[in-house]
Order: C-alpha cells, then structure tokens, then sequence
C-alpha cells in the first residue's frame, strides 16, 4: 500500500509539472495579450506528434524532443502575427473564435496524416528499485527524467521572469499594459518573444509525454478545459499559481485513483480546484500578486 | 523650429463616441514647469493621455521637439523623451522597487547604473528599500516610485496626472519638493491638477481646461491676483 501511494504521488508529481509548464504559457499569453487561446493545446499536440515523427522517421527520441520546441516555436510566431496580433484589439469574440478554428483545424490535420488512433512512443530507459519511507518497488526511469527536465524548464522561467529585463517588462505589461508602454515598453514586440517561448514549451511538454500516454488528435483539445482551470485557479498571470494549481491537480486526481475509479477521481479533482476558487476568487495568486 | 518642446494644435480626442477633447490648443517651453488646471471631468486626465499617444487624438497635431508624433505608438512616444506618472499612481502591484525601475526602457545615450544613482539620489527613501514590493510601500512612497520610474527613462517632458491628490500632507511637501527637484535637472513638467493652491507651489505657468477646451491661460502670479478666475473655473460651483 505504501509503495502504491509514494508510486501515484511521484506520478502525480510528473504529470502535474506538465501540466503546469503548458498552462503557464495559457496564463502569460492571456494576461499579456488579454486573448483566450484556444489553440494553446494544439501546440502540446503538435510538440507530441513532431517527437513522434523524427522518432519513426531517424530513430531518436531525443531529437524529436529537441526538434519538437524549435519548430512549436516557430508555429507560435506564425500564430502570432497571423491571428493572435491583427485580432487582439477587437470584440472578445473574434481571436477567441478564430483560435478554437485554429484548434480544429490542427485535429483535423493531424487525424488526417496519422489517423485518429494513438501513437505510442516506446517508453526510454528501465525501471529502477526505488526503497523509500521503508517501501521497496520499482518505477520508470523515465519519470524521474520527466520531472528533472520539467523543473528545469521552470527554473528557466522563474529565470526569465524575475532576472532578466525582457521577463520583468512582461510581467509588468501584464500587470498595467498602458504604463508599461508609457515607460517605453514595445509590448508587441515581448508578445512575439513571449509566443516563441510558450508554444516552445508546450511543444516539448507534448513530447515528453509522448511514452506516457501516447499521442492522439484529440490530446491538445482533451486538455485544454483543464489548462484553463489551472490557469484560472493558479491566478491569471500568475506562474507561481500556475505550478501550485497543476501539482495539486494532477497529484489529487492520481492519489485518488487508488482508491475510486477514474471519472470519479477527475471529479474530485476539479471538486479540490473548485473549493480553492470559492475560498480565493481571484486564484491561488490573484493578479496582484503574479510570480510569488 | 519653434521655441517649444510640446505644442498642441487643435487637438480633439474621442473616447468611445464621447468628443472630449475639443480643439484643445496649449504650448510649453523647454524648462518650464507648466500646471494644467480644471475640476474634475474636464478632460485633464485625457490631455494627458492624448500626449501619451494612450488616447490618440482623431484631429490636431501634437508636435514634440517639431515632430509630429499624435498617433505615434505609446512606446515611441516615450522613446521620444516624454514619460509619465499616471493618476492614481499604477504601481506594477507584483514587483519589487528594483523591479520597477528595470521596467523603463533607458535611452542608449544613458547608462542604466548611472540613471540609478541619479534617482537614488533624488528619492534616498527608495534607495532603502530596493527588494520590498512596491505594493507594501506607503502611498507617499508609492508615488516617489512612480515619478522615478518614469525618470529612469531620461524624459524631456515629464507629465504627472493629479500627482498629489489622495496624500497625507508630509507626502505632498515631497512630492511638491521631487518636482522641483525634476524642473532643477532642467526638464520640462507638466501637471494635471485640481486643486490651485498646490499646483501654484510648483508652476510658473498655468492652463486652465473646461470641457475639453483651455479656457484661461496665465502666469503664476497672475492666477493668484485673479480670485474671480479661480472661483469662475475651479471653485465649488453654484
Ligand atoms: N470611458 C469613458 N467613456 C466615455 N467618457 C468618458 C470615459 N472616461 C472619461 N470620460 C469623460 O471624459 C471627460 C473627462 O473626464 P476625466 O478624464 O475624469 O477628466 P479629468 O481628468 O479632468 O477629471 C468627462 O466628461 C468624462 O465623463
Ligand atoms: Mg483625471
């Protein structure tokens, strides 16, 4: 039993950090550009199906992994300056419907080059025994490689944000996008860096995930409600909310499934994020605090 | 060129369908400290704005240094040597002192090093609290914050909107005391203001805005020696 709940809470912890990388690029690129992407996901997916691809086309997983972010990248600028920027001043309305055809489109496209079925990438190294709090068992090594190249990619980051001038121009424009302006920020200009960074990471969170649940056409739209969620209850613009909201998730719904069936532990969770929302409306950070 | 840094010309600024602005026309000189003063909805906040290129006006020239830059993108303007301290303050609630000042984008003549220990050197109170967030400093701190991130930017021309409304009397006298202070660094303030009294410590110069149009305009002195002007414009209406 112990071995059973220390292996769903290092799962939980790996899913969970996936989670949290996709959703802060939801919540940079909301806050900063005041636009719901609904295509955030189809960039998770197109990261899973780009790692697929260099994987069966020369063999290396590794290289799709390194491919994957380079060309989401380039994806999100294109995404950028096609719908994201000549929309964004508009009705509400308009990028957000734009973007869910963006979504669908990417689906469609991808269903129609590999089909609906999923794609199982082989899953990289063994397993090792793990003996912890007096549990002896075994777990994927992968995993543990999965969280160590998720908590750098968040190092990173928290890097970027509070270190360097870029990242603390963005947070500001988030915060106050008219005073940030006034101090002769080219918001613009950070909003295309910033796309390039997030559909980056969202593309290398798609491929790392690529052995654990296998990629499908479907894997970007299934979790963009959740994205939302984590981004909503960790605090619009917050990535420190964002982490929190995503580990909490992920770590509820897998601690759970020990015990309950899994639609009912996909409740509960959400049940968890919900009661956070009801105690802290703004979320986990609220606006004011973005960062902490 | 003309004698002036900052001239608007028949400027009018819509917000939504609203006509604001009207014709608004008003000129200042290199150097001068220049108070723009009205009662509340008369459109100060939008003239402001409007040199920001923040509410870009839809007819009228604003010429900065001879360049007309009505429309211009807000980030250009400022690029230009114009900065602002916005009403109401708009700290960046999340980050730090330091934070804040790493926000402006300091023009490449200047280095950012040297910019700091100028407005260290105006604002020691800052100095000591570089690592605090900005939302935990007092309202009087708060506004020292704001008008020396906007002079981390080097402006010519530094606009304030309503920069000592809401302040305990202590912060006021350093507010007042900052902007001399800026006017003595030989750049040029412009101030939103509703009361005349305060702004009258400060300017040489004075505008008066009602209904989106300058409806007075005069020296200092000549203000003060006007009581009828005062109470016509600014005073509690009948
Ligand atoms: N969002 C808005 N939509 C329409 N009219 C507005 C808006 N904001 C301000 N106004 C109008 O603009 C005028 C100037 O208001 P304001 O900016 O408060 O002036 P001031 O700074 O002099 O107090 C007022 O008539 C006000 O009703
Ligand atoms: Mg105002």
């Amino acid at each position: 039993m112990t071995s059973l709940i220390i292996t769903q809470i290092l799962n939980g912890l790996t899913i969970g950090l996936i989670f949290a990388l996709v959703a802060i690029g939801l919540t940079i690129v909301m806050g900063l550009m005041e636009v719901v992407n609904f295509a955030h996901g189809s960039f998770y997916m197109f990261g899973g199906y780009i790692t697929f691809f260099v994987f069966s086309a020369v063999g290396s997983f590794w290289l799709g992994l390194v491919v994957a972010p380079v060309a989401c990248a380039i994806l999100g600028l294109g995404l950028y300056y096609a719908i994201i920027r000549p929309l964004r001043k508009r009705h509400p309305l308009e990028p957000l419907v734009a973007l869910v055809g963006v979504a669908m489109i990417c689906r469609q496209l991808i269903r129609n080059i590999w089909g609906a079925e999923p794609k199982l990438l082989p899953i990289p190294f063994g397993r090792v025994q793990v003996s912890l709090a007096g549990a002896e068992f075994t777990y994927p090594i992968y995993f543990f490689v999965v969280m160590g190249v998720g908590v750098a990619a968040l190092l990173a980051l928290y890097l970027l944000f509070r270190k360097s001038d870029v990242g603390i121009r963005c947070l500001a424009a988030i915060q106050d996008r008219d005073t940030a302006m006034s101090m002769g920020v080219n918001v613009d200009r950070i909003g295309s860096l910033m796309l390039v960074i997030v559909m980056g990471v969202a593309g290398l969170a798609g491929g790392l995930v690529g052995p654990i649940f296998s990629v499908y056409p479907t894997m970007g739209l299934e979790l963009i409600g959740l994205l939302f969620v984590i981004a909503i209850v960790g605090g619009l613009g917050s990535i420190g909310g964002a982490v929190i909201a995503g580990v909490t998730i992920a770590m509820t719904k897998s601690i759970s499934s020990i015990f309950v069936s899994g639609n009912i532990s996909d409740i509960l969770a959400y049940c968890v994020l919900l009661a956070i929302l009801l105690i802290r409306p703004r979320g986990i950070m609220g606006l004011a605090t973005v960062m902490e | 060129m003309s004698d002036y840094l900052l001239q608007l010309e028949d400027v009018h600024t819509y917000i939504g369908m609203a006509h604001i602005l009207r014709g608004l026309s008003l000129a200042l000189r290199p150097g001068e400290a220049v108070a723009l003063l009205g009662r509340n909805g008369e459109g100060k906040t939008p003239t402001i704005k409007t040199i920001m290129s923040l509410l870009p006006p839809r007819r009228g020239t604003v010429l900065f240094q001879g360049e007309n830059i009505a429309g211009a993108p807000t980030h250009q303007v400022a690029s230009k040597g114009i900065c602002v301290v916005p009403k109401g303050r708009h700290i960046f609630p999340a980050l730090t002192v330091m934070e804040h000042l790493r926000v402006p984008v300091v023009n490449k003549k200047y280095r950012r090093e040297d910019m700091l220990k100028q407005v260290f050197a105006i604002f020691p109170e800052l100095a000591e609290r570089k690592n605090q967030p900005a939302r935990s400093l007092s309202g009087g701190q708060q506004q020292m914050l704001v008008i020396a991130r906007a002079l981390m930017t080097k402006p010519r021309l530094l606009l304030l909107d309503e920069p000592m409304e809401g302040l305990a009397p202590v912060a006021v006298k350093r507010v007042i005391e900052s902007m001399k202070a800026v006017k003595e660094e030989g750049i040029t303030v412009f101030f939103a203001s509703a009361s005349c009294e305060r702004a009258l410590a400060v300017a040489g110069r004075v505008y008066i805005i009602e209904k989106g149009r300058i409806v007075y305009e005069g020296s200092s002195p000549e203000l003060m020696a006007a009581p009828e002007v005062q109470q016509k414009y600014l005073g509690v209406r009948e």
